[in-house]
């Protein structure tokens, strides 16, 4: 009887280990301002900026897993019946670039759009091995733009470390 | 002796960033506008982060004939990513230079069947690329043969 407790308590503690992940942390991009230079023409171009995550907040830690939740864009009221859909990657050097958010179709009039977020988010992490990490918004213009393309991009990571 | 020592120093990092630059053009010859040998859609590639990525930019067929709208991923395994559109799909990622005309670690995506293959990809001169998708090993694959719309002179 003994044995049998001691052994169940075994198990529950090595599952308990193994279910258990490091500290949540939420990393935020803040605004970062993805460029795409012009002149653009109609179809399908890429505005791109690199994000490094403030020292402080990844100092001594070791990032686990990581997804992301959130991804908003801004641009201007210019802006307001360009993009047919939207597209958002995130790649490195390090690290195989990954479809993260989409917007199909994008609705005419707004200037501030919230992606959906992709369900399957592979590896996330290892794009927190201290390279920058350039954030990559695929758009479709319905017309063309004779100028840059600047869209304000704010990206909020869920992640888990260990210190 | 100390002198010496320094101006050797300097011609290797000297020859060393020489070296890596011209590394760094061979591979852009990977850069432009390809057509696949069905003539259904080009692809733009571009780099970004150091590697070579590729979209399509045009399609012969845009639209789906059944729904009459522009064409979306809807074979891709993730259910949440199915309206991603073709047009501007990124289908070839993460290519790195290798060296001799040879692109590799990256990968190809058919948007017919939604599967992702290793890929390498080998440039026979400056407007033709052998593309190869494998599983696995490069043995089990198969090439196609890209063009560049652009005919660079």
């Amino acid at each position: 009887m003994l044995r049998n407790s001691l052994m169940f308590v075994l198990i529950a503690a090595a599952l308990l280990g193994c279910t258990r992940g490091g500290e949540q942390l939420s990393l935020e991009t803040g605004k970062v301002v993805l460029v795409a230079s012009g002149p653009l023409f109609e179809g399908s171009n890429t505005a791109t900026a690199e994000w490094t995550p403030a020292r402080e907040s990844v100092e001594g830690k070791k990032i686990t897993s990581a997804r992301v939740s959130k991804i908003r864009l801004t641009g201007t009221g210019l802006y307001a019946d360009l993009f047919s859909d939207i597209t958002f990657s995130l790649a490195a050097p390090g690290a195989d670039m990954r479809r993260v958010g989409v917007l199909n179709p994008v609705a005419v009039g707004d200037s501030t759009w919230e992606l959906q977020v992709a369900e399957e988010q592979k590896n996330i992490e290892d794009f927190f091995e201290g390279k920058p990490i350039t954030l990559v918004a695929d758009v479709n213009l319905n017309r063309d733009l004779d100028a840059d393309l600047n869209l304000i991009a704010e990206v909020v990571f869920v992640t888990e470390f260990k210190k | 002796m100390k002198k010496v020592l320094l101006i050797l120093w300097v011609a290797a990092a000297f020859i060393g960033a020489e070296n890596a630059g011209a590394q760094s053009a061979e591979g852009d010859l990977l850069v432009g506008v390809w057509e696949p040998s069905h003539g259904k859609a080009r692809v733009k590639v571009e780099k970004i982060a150091d590697k070579y990525f590729g979209k399509i930019v045009w399609l012969r067929e845009p639209n789906d004939p059944n729904t009459g709208l522009p064409k979306v991923d809807r074979n891709n395994p993730d259910e949440s990513m199915r309206q991603v559109p073709l047009k501007g799909y990124r289908l070839l990622k993460d290519f790195t230079y290798s060296g001799k005309k040879e692109w590799g670690n990256g990968t190809i995506y058919d948007p017919e069947n939604g599967n992702t293959y290793s890929c390498v990809i080998k440039a026979r001169d400056e407007n033709t690329l052998d593309i190869r998708g494998y599983v696995g090993v490069k043995t089990f694959g198969r090439t196609d043969v890209w063009q560049r719309v652009t005919i660079k002179k």
